[in-house]
């Protein structure tokens, strides 16, 4: 093989150059491939840690907003002991005999019997029949103290009622139990003017029972499922 | 010493010295661009990587702010928890009283306004009642009433389902029965 000296001389002279081409070429490669696999590491962990602080924003101006809605007297405390009373998380047949019995003392309109609907009745509703008399007004003070006086949340689903001056009434009620379900805060959290009349609502009309905090601000009632 | 004769080829002689001219041009080419772009390259990484701390220190406080009020935040969700319970649960009450002052509201139009006997309504707004009469004539006046828009508006629909007509106790009774129409509802 013949060899080619002038190029052999070519190549010793530009070796430095070939080597540099090959590193530089080399460090490119690498340099912007992993930079550009860097930029796009911190770009999406600033994308995620950003959502996660709007979310975090979100939680922080509850804390404000809790001062706010108690100018306007509400007591998230209190609204929160009130509403875990009127819809505790577990079924407790002596509140209900309770509320019923302080609806009647309350309102004047008695109720002469009530039994429980099982059929109608689910894990978190239980259905009862109530019958009562009395004045015209003393029924309607009941229609208008229902929902919260007697302690615990009350729906009517259906009313019978005959007579004048003394009204006889047949009631189908429902008391509700139920643990909070699993929420979280998406967005901005506001109570809207009808939220707030309730809540209001609520803390004027509702009784306190033996509502008890714990120190988890996770309100309890004690509970027995037996009533004997 | 070698000698190489330069005339003999000069045309493939000078295709080696451009190729290495072109990789000598090249590589100095290529240091200038890398230097030129590395030095932003490596400030605009600088940047990213500083806001991503300054993002993380934020999070960070956010974190042991919420941590030390997160009472609030729990009776918070609590909150919102419990009362949409209840929204949906005041879905279902009848909502008896508007419905019935309704009710009266539309009677108070007739001629001469009948007695209400009796009155069912349910949680659907699905209504019956019935009402007395003292003579005929405001019987026959409150027909006539009963399908007047003043009246009937009140309802999605609404029938006469019995006619007791005036007996031993001289009392004429009308049941309807129907649905209201629906108004203010409970609203999350």
């Amino acid at each position: 093989m013949k060899i080619n000296y002038y190029l052999r001389r070519l190549i010793k002279e530009n070796i430095i150059y070939l080597i540099s081409l090959l590193f530089i070429l080399s460090i490119y490669f690498i340099f912007f491939i992993n930079s550009i696999n860097r930029i796009n590491q911190i770009e999406t962990k600033i994308k995620i840690t950003k959502g996660e602080i709007e979310s975090l924003k979100i939680k922080t101006q509850l804390i404000n907003y809790k001062e706010e809605i108690k100018k306007e007297n509400i007591d998230i405390n209190k609204v929160n002991q009130l509403l875990f009373q009127l819809i505790p998380d577990n079924e407790d047949y002596f509140s209900v005999i309770f509320a019923l019995e302080k609806l009647s003392e309350q309102t004047g309109f008695i109720i002469f019997s009530y039994s429980v609907d099982i059929n109608q009745s689910t894990k978190n509703r239980l259905n009862l029949v109530i019958e009562g008399f009395g004045s015209k007004e003393s029924f309607f003070n009941f229609l208008n103290s229902y929902r919260y006086r007697g302690g615990r949340l009350l729906t009517i689903d259906k009313i019978e009622y005959e007579g004048k001056d003394n009204i006889k009434a047949k009631l189908n009620i429902y008391f509700y139990n139920a643990k909070v379900p699993l929420l979280e805060f998406s967005s901005k959290y506001q109570l809207n003017k009808n939220q707030k009349e309730i809540l209001k609502k609520i803390q004027e009309e509702t009784p306190p029972l033996n509502a008890i905090e714990n120190t988890t601000n996770d309100y309890l009632y004690p509970t027995k499922t037996n009533p004997f | 010493m070698i000698k190489i004769n330069l005339i003999k080829k000069p045309k493939k002689y000078q295709k080696y010295e451009y190729f290495f001219k072109f990789i000598r041009k090249i590589t100095i080419f290529l240091l200038i661009i890398f230097l030129i772009i590395f030095i932003p390259f490596y400030w605009f990484l600088k940047e990213k990587n500083k806001q991503l701390e300054l993002i993380y220190q934020e999070k960070e406080e956010l974190l042991n702010f919420l941590a030390k009020n997160k009472e609030t935040e729990l009776a918070f969700l609590n909150l919102k928890g419990k009362h949409q319970l209840l929204v949906n649960f005041l879905n279902e009450d009848v909502n008896f009283l508007p419905y019935y002052n309704l009710l009266l509201d539309s009677l108070k139009h007739a001629t001469q306004p009948p007695k209400i006997n009796n009155v069912t309504i349910d949680n659907k707004r699905v209504v019956n009642f019935s009402l007395t009469f003292d003579d005929h004539s405001s019987f026959i006046s409150f027909l006539k009433y009963a399908e007047s828009d003043i009246f009937v508006d009140k309802f999605n629909k609404l029938y006469i389902s019995n006619i007791n007509l005036a007996g031993i106790n001289k009392t004429t009774q009308l049941v309807f029965s129907g649905e209201f129409k629906p108004f203010n509802n409970y609203e999350d």
